[in-house]
């Protein structure tokens, strides 16, 4: 075989095993905060407002299963986990996969369209001040970035809400709509949430964009290309920028798994029906499998992204194969 | 749907139109002009302050599932929107001298599924809370019905095992829903069961998360309503996203208004604000030990606290100081001389604390949540004020599920509760001044136990005669003052949020105001 594909595939399973034996810690943190912390789900589900007898408690408990070991307990949910059975909801009844499959997606929409936007933003941005270092355009976009990574999401957010739907009233305030249902409205309502999340992003894009320019722009064959006569306008985009890419993407790839975080804050500030509005409501309810579903499939996501992030990053760059390898 | 709701806004903003040009017609035309526009159909989008975990008609389970379930589903009786009893599935009915009897007669209603409201019915509904094993919420209240007797498809009579005066508010509660036999008998235990009632609104849809949907009933019992098409109840459990959506126009109610937001909504000229003064804030004791064991430290603590200190700290200005028992205005119990009882006193309060042999203070530690800022800021604010007569309060401070657990576990040295009776009789004392066998509750002072109190609360029950049962509960005023098992602290505004264009919907005074929820058969747009 080829020396360099049994490397990949060699580098492949070894990030896949790492990959697997993180879930599993991951998993049984989860399993154990669970635990650990104060709170019955059985009174909350009964009505935490009024006063559930005793029997009626008990027999809750039983039929929940909660009056197993914990112990016991455990290792019967990381078997069914081993097989996607995550359980049921304690509130309805209903499997927690459906729950999650159902929220994934929307939390994965948003990350995305987040990312989009911020390189929408971002590289424009980081080109402009680079070709112009030092003018007064070079300042203001570098203020303007420094202030995007420092204002907090939530800040932000509610900013974002207060002119563009309260005072100008051009989109939704917060929600969700099937995109089956209203393609418009779908996209509408998307659009404060993944500007919000985006913003920041797209400051430390173009702040990454603007050094990675700046750097390439000061190498020696841009001066040789410039001496050749090369219009500057093929320089920039041709050369300057594809040689500047790599960093960008990178920073690009690695924000996405930082994102979850984000979207932590954002999904509750929109009501935005993701894994972790899922997640917030399922720990006020002590709605055990629930939380360990949730919070397995954001920890899940994190890993498989930035997995995935790599794998491809270092077919992207073979000279950080090799290294590996 | 949306097509709907746009046109809404297209004609909220012919409205402003309308009164911008004609300003000197506006006071003779501008009530026309408005009539003219109320018309029938529409939807409302309904923003709850969380997502019910279950529609179980037996299960208290929050605010929010009560507001829905009062639209699909109705009792015997109900609580109508001026807070008193009125009659619903029962066209009238009749108690006993004895107060041992209650007979029911049934009106012409019928169920989402078509099929008539039968005695049966309410005999199965009934039996479905007081059965053996159920977890209904009035389980041990409604216990006390022996039998049921359906003479005909339309009289019920209920025969108690003894006597009940409070049983008619017990009913009235949505808890006491009359679902139809037949969906019992299938789906009585399924807890994801489309839910079946008689109410004015059927349930259409629920997208699990986001929202919940209910449509017109052609078919309700009541001539002209409901007159909406449809309800969407949006789930919102951050309060800041909830009053955004409100100012923004995504949603036209909101319920549990925050105070920090209340100001702000009087004053835009869309929205409105429904205020009550229902719900209560007090403090509970672990009455087992010293020194809470002692009426006199209690009593310090009620002299000690200033309310407006509390009021302004986690309220915002918006609630009403309470020095005596949290007995609302215009219901029995309620005396205008002792609604003062205990005022601002700080000297007083130490001399009492001298008294009791506690002349340095002490230590204690006071039990809240931080998940909710009005339980944290009175918490703070009472910290703050019992620390000018030495006592000294460490916070516990976990969420609000851990602070449920501590509360049912009687962990706790004193605590800050929010809650409100849950019936307008005055039995609803019960619930947090009995002692009894089980002496550690949500909604008592722990271990708490008189048996001056018990006794006055037993008599009560069952006495229907009312100038004999306002004697009782005088007595009971008196007693209960002087024991201070809790100290009350303030009522707090309970408000909804509402666009100018929304008609009929009403804040339901006093402890009702969590049941505000029905009045949305009476809702209508303009």
């Amino acid at each position: 075989m080829n020396p360099s594909i049994a490397g990949a595939l060699l580098l492949v399973c070894r990030k896949l095993l790492t990959a697997f034996v993180q879930l599993l810690v991951v998993a049984t943190l989860i399993f154990s905060v669970m635990y650990i912390m104060p709170g019955d789900p059985v009174l909350l589900l009964l009505g935490a407002e009024s006063n559930p007898s005793p029997e009626a408690v008990a027999s809750m408990r039983s039929q929940l299963g909660l009056d197993q070991p914990v112990l016991t307990q455990y290792f019967t949910w990381l078997w069914n986990a081993l097989h996607l059975d995550f359980g049921n909801s304690l509130t309805n009844g209903y499997p927690v996969s459906s729950y999650v499959l159902a929220n994934l997606p929307r939390t994965l929409e948003l990350a995305f369209a987040a990312i989009i936007v911020a390189t929408l933003i971002g590289v424009p941005l980081g080109i402009a001040a680079a070709l112009k270092r030092g003018s007064m355009r070079d300042t203001v976009l570098t203020s303007i970035a420094t202030v995007g990574i420092s204002v907090p999401v939530y800040i932000l957010g509610t900013l974002m809400v207060l002119f563009f739907s309260i005072k100008l009233g051009w989109l939704p305030a917060s929600g969700y709509t099937d995109i089956s249902r209203n393609v418009v409205e779908h996209f509408r309502k998307l659009a404060l949430p993944a500007l919000a999340l985006g913003f920041g992003l797209a400051a430390s894009i173009a702040r990454m964009t603007r050094s990675s320019m700046l750097e390439i722009l000061g190498r020696d064959f841009v001066r040789a290309l410039r001496a050749k006569g090369m219009p500057e306008r093929r320089i920039i985009w041709q050369h300057v920028l594809r040689n500047a890419a790599i960093p960008i993407v990178t920073i690009i790839g690695l924000q996405l798994g930082n994102l979850m975080g984000g979207t932590v804050l954002v999904e509750a500030m929109f009501n935005w029906p993701g894994l972790s509005t899922l997640l917030v409501g399922a720990v006020s309810a002590r709605n055990y499998p629930l939380v360990q579903g949730a919070m397995l499939a954001i920890a899940a996501l994190f890993i498989v992204i930035n997995l995935a992030v790599e794998l491809f990053y270092s077919l992207l760059d073979p000279r950080i194969r090799r290294k590996r390898s | 749907m949306d097509t709907i709701h746009v046109t809404i806004k297209a004609i909220r903003g012919n409205i402003v139109k309308k009164r911008v040009l004609g300003a000197l017609f506006a006071l003779a035309s501008g009530f026309v002009a408005q009539q003219a526009l109320a018309a029938e159909g529409g939807t409302v989008y309904f923003g709850l302050s969380g997502e019910p975990s279950t529609l179980d008609s037996t299960i208290n389970a929050g605010t929010p599932a009560r507001t829905i379930r009062l639209a699909i589903h109705r009792g015997l009786v109900n609580y109508g929107p001026d807070g008193k009893l009125s009659q619903e599935l029962a066209e009238s009915y009749d108690v006993s001298a004895d107060a041992l009897t209650y007979t029911f007669k049934l009106r012409d209603a019928k169920f989402h599924d078509g099929s008539p409201v039968t005695a049966e019915d309410v005999k199965a509904s009934i039996e479905r809370v007081t059965a053996e094993g159920s977890k209904a919420t009035y389980r041990n209240e409604l216990g006390v019905i022996k039998s049921i007797e359906t003479p005909d498809a339309k009289t019920v009579t209920l025969t108690l095992a003894k006597p009940f005066v409070p049983l008619i508010h017990y009913l009235a509660l949505p808890e006491s829903a009359i679902v139809p036999a037949a969906w019992i008998k299938e789906h009585g235990t399924d807890p994801n069961a489309t839910p079946v009632g008689a109410g004015p609104f059927k349930f259409s849809n629920w997208e699990r998360g986001r929202e919940l949907t209910v449509e017109k009933f052609d078919e309700y019992y009541k001539q002209d309503k409901p007159h909406l098409d449809d309800v969407h109840y949006v789930f919102y459990a951050d309060e800041n996203t909830r009053v955004n959506a409100l100012k923004s126009g995504d949603v036209d109610i909101i319920d549990y208004v925050p105070w920090k937001d209340a100001a702000s909504i009087e004053a835009d000229p869309e929205l409105k604000l429904e205020s009550t003064t229902g719900p209560f804030m007090m403090l509970q004791f672990n009455t087992q030990f010293e020194p809470f064991s002692k009426p006199e430290v209690r009593q310090a603590i009620s002299y000690a606290i200033d309310r407006a200190a509390i009021i302004n700290t986690a309220f915002n200005g918006r609630g009403t100081p309470l020095f005596g028992l949290a007995i609302p205005e215009g219901y029995m119990g309620y005396s205008k001389d002792k609604a003062n009882y205990f005022s601002h006193d700080v000297e007083k309060a130490k001399d009492m604390l001298a008294k009791a042999g506690y002349p340095n203070g002490f230590e204690a530690r006071l039990l809240a949540t931080s998940q909710y800022g009005f339980h944290n800021n009175t918490a703070i604010a009472v910290q703050a004020e019992l620390a000018k007569i030495g006592i000294k309060l460490n916070l516990d401070l976990p969420d609000w599920s851990g602070r449920i657990a501590k509360n049912n576990a009687g962990d706790y040295d004193l605590l800050v509760a929010g809650t409100a009776g849950d019936i307008a009789d005055p039995d609803w004392l019960s619930n947090f001044f009995y002692g009894g066998s089980q002496l550690v509750r949500l909604n008592n002072s722990a271990h708490f136990n008189d048996a001056v109190i018990n006794d006055l609360l037993d008599k009560g029950r069952v006495t229907l005669d009312a100038t004999e049962r306002e004697k009782i509960y005088s007595q009971f005023v008196d007693r209960a003052l002087e024991e201070s098992p809790f100290v009350y602290l303030m009522w707090r505004d309970q408000s909804f949020g509402l666009r100018k264009n929304v008609k009929g919907f009403t804040n339901i005074p006093g402890f009702l105001t969590f049941q505000s929820g029905i009045t949305i058969e009476n809702t209508e747009l303009e």
